[in-house]
């Protein structure tokens, strides 16, 4: 266990900056819209936006989602997440394991008494304390925004709701990561995996987001993407806990699934020279 | 050094696919020996100790280190061994210090820091230094100092001296030298510089196409070799005479030039030619063993 948290420690010095200014940069771009929605005349939202055809405000929600401070934050902030982090979580995941590849650094840390579990492990963990550190200060950063604010004091701060999400955004936004360090435990490439990380991210936000234009007979096909299983709206506005109950569940499973498959994978292959 | 055999190879194999790394290696090297395996790039030397240490995982045949299995005891085996690879990969963003560290670190043992610090003195490495500003030589001596530091019964270096002047690579030798004397450890030496192999290995053994050609000591290596003896004749007449009766089975290379003849002669054919010598008048004459380079030239000459 010395050898498997001594890989997370050394990883964490090497990207703290990255995790600060990452977590500060999304908190502070949360700060102004708290900020925004402080300002805004959410009545006024409402009845602009229930002039909107019936389409476009399910696509976005519906109209009390919109006009909700909660809804519009949401909407605003979780909805896109993995614009603002899940590229560079990709990014970072399918790095961490194919640089030491290419740098030929894994020589050095594989002739020591590490198993591959351990050193891939550790690995893993790190992506893990990565995104939950970072995710942590941008919600943290929010909540101190929100308890600042009077429209959301007014509102109600609900702590559980901000629990549930943070823990929906964290294995929705594993799961993106996990899959780009999967193809990356493949190939041992961070070319590839980034490109084919990427790839399945656009695809999977297509078919989880869009699925509703498709054509009835292949809806089902929503079912394979991450994004479907991603409904931050549902717990922040309607604390709806049987959605939630259902995300978790398979978030947390499609993150397992990914983590053996990369162990059970990385343990078999041959270290290239 | 002792006949306790710390590794043993047998028909070790490994493939990449279609192309070949190593074929039915078979190898044993005892406890205490400086061993020094010779090839030229691609002859399958790092294969060799990739696998050894796991890193590879074997087609077929058996490897064993310390009577364990290296795949399946690969980490027991790892605890005990350093190993500097022959294409070095530090963390370039880190210092020196902070690569020893970290790396030094993954073993069960403490390796104190003092000793990191006498070894990098030695070598005039700055450890505070990002490796990323280090000179190819000053980055093999982070890996040198790697291999040195932790106390382990067995080293592998694949390269070691691999970018380093002249000097370095003598103070090296002399380091690893006293070291394996005072610790009994044991080495597996890569190199493809049979000069300084030469100097340190107690047995040497040839690979040639992923498979061992010869495993000898030096001396036996140089012993199986040729003579090459040179001759200077009084006369063009007596050169003639003499080269009239050279038995042409049993020399090789001969070259008659004026007066003078070379020519090369198996170790146990001497005696004959020393009579025929004695025979004829001759000014000068020189006897020499060549070079293990040029033995090991030999086992190449074949291949190509």
């Amino acid at each position: 266990m010395k050898r498997f948290f001594s890989s997370i420690k050394e990883l964490i010095l090497e990207k703290k900056f990255m995790i600060l200014i990452l977590g500060g940069g999304i908190g502070l771009l949360s700060f102004f819209i708290v900020a925004l929605i402080s300002d805004l005349d959410l009545q006024s939202m409402q009845d602009i936006f229930s002039a909107f055809p019936e389409e476009f405000l399910e696509f976005f929600g519906d109209l009390a989602v919109l006009a909700n401070p909660y809804g519009f934050w949401t909407m605003e902030m979780l909805s896109f997440i993995w614009l603002y982090a899940g590229i560079l979580f990709i990014f970072t995941a399918s790095s961490l394991l194919s640089h030491e590849v290419e740098n030929k650094t894994i020589d050095l840390s594989l002739s020591k008494p590490i198993s591959r579990y351990n050193f891939l492990g550790s690995k893993i963990t790190f992506l893990y304390v990565f995104i939950m550190t970072t995710i942590g200060i941008f919600f943290l950063i929010t909540l101190g925004s929100m308890a600042a604010s009077s429209t959301f004091r007014t509102e109600g701060i609900f702590l559980e709701r901000f629990l549930a999400a943070y823990f929906s955004v964290v294995l929705f936004l594993g799961a993106l990561a996990m899959v780009a360090k999967f193809m990356s435990t493949i190939f041992l490439s961070t070319k590839k995996s980034i490109a084919l990380g990427v790839m399945i991210l656009f695809i999977m936000f297509f078919l989880g987001e869009f699925y509703v234009y498709m054509d009835e007979a292949i809806q089902d096909i929503k079912y394979i993407s991450i994004f479907y299983y991603f409904n931050p709206v549902d717990y922040m506005v309607n604390a709806d806990t049987a959605i939630f109950t259902r995300d978790i569940v398979i978030l947390g499973t499609i993150n397992v699934a990914l983590i053996v498959g990369s162990l059970f994978i990385f343990n078999r292959k041959d270290i290239p020279n | 050094m002792s006949k306790e055999i710390i590794i043993q190879i047998q028909n070790l194999t490994k493939y990449y696919g279609k192309s070949r790394g190593i074929e039915k290696l078979n190898l044993e090297i005892y406890k205490g020996e400086i061993f020094g395996l010779l090839g030229p790039n691609g002859a399958g030397k790092t294969t060799t100790c990739r696998v050894l240490l796991d890193l590879i995982r074997k087609t077929s045949g058996e490897a064993q280190i310390f009577n364990l299995d290296v795949h399946h005891h690969s980490i027991e085996i790892r605890q005990r061994t350093a190993y500097l690879p022959g294409d070095l990969g530090l963390f370039q963003e880190k210092t020196a210090r902070r690569n020893l560290q970290y790396l030094l670190g993954l073993y069960e043992n403490h390796i104190p820091i003092r000793r990191i610090e006498e070894l990098a003195g030695i070598f005039g490495l700055d450890l505070d230094r990002k490796v990323k500003e280090l000179s190819k030589g000053n980055k093999q001596k982070v890996g040198i100092v790697l291999a040195l530091a932790p106390k382990v019964d067995l080293l592998i270096l694949d390269e070691p001296t691999a970018g380093l002047d002249p000097l370095i690579t003598a103070e090296f030798y002399k380091i690893l030298h006293e070291q394996q004397e005072e610790t009994g450890s044991t080495v597996l030496l890569s190199s493809h510089l049979l000069g300084e192999v030469e100097k340190v290995a107690h047995r040497v053994g040839i690979i040639r196409e992923g498979s061992l050609v010869e495993v000898a000591t030096v001396q036996q290596l140089k012993s199986m070799a040729m003579k090459e003896i040179k001759v200077e004749f009084a006369t063009k007449v007596a050169l003639q005479k003499f080269s009239d009766q050279l038995p042409s089975k049993i020399v090789e290379s001969v070259i008659l030039n004026e007066t003078r003849a070379s020519f090369m002669i198996a170790r146990e054919e001497l005696t004959k030619i020393l009579n025929l010598l004695s025979k004829s008048e001759i000014l000068d004459i020189e006897v020499t063993s060549p070079a293990l380079e040029d033995i090991f030239l030999k086992y190449y000459e074949v291949v190509s």
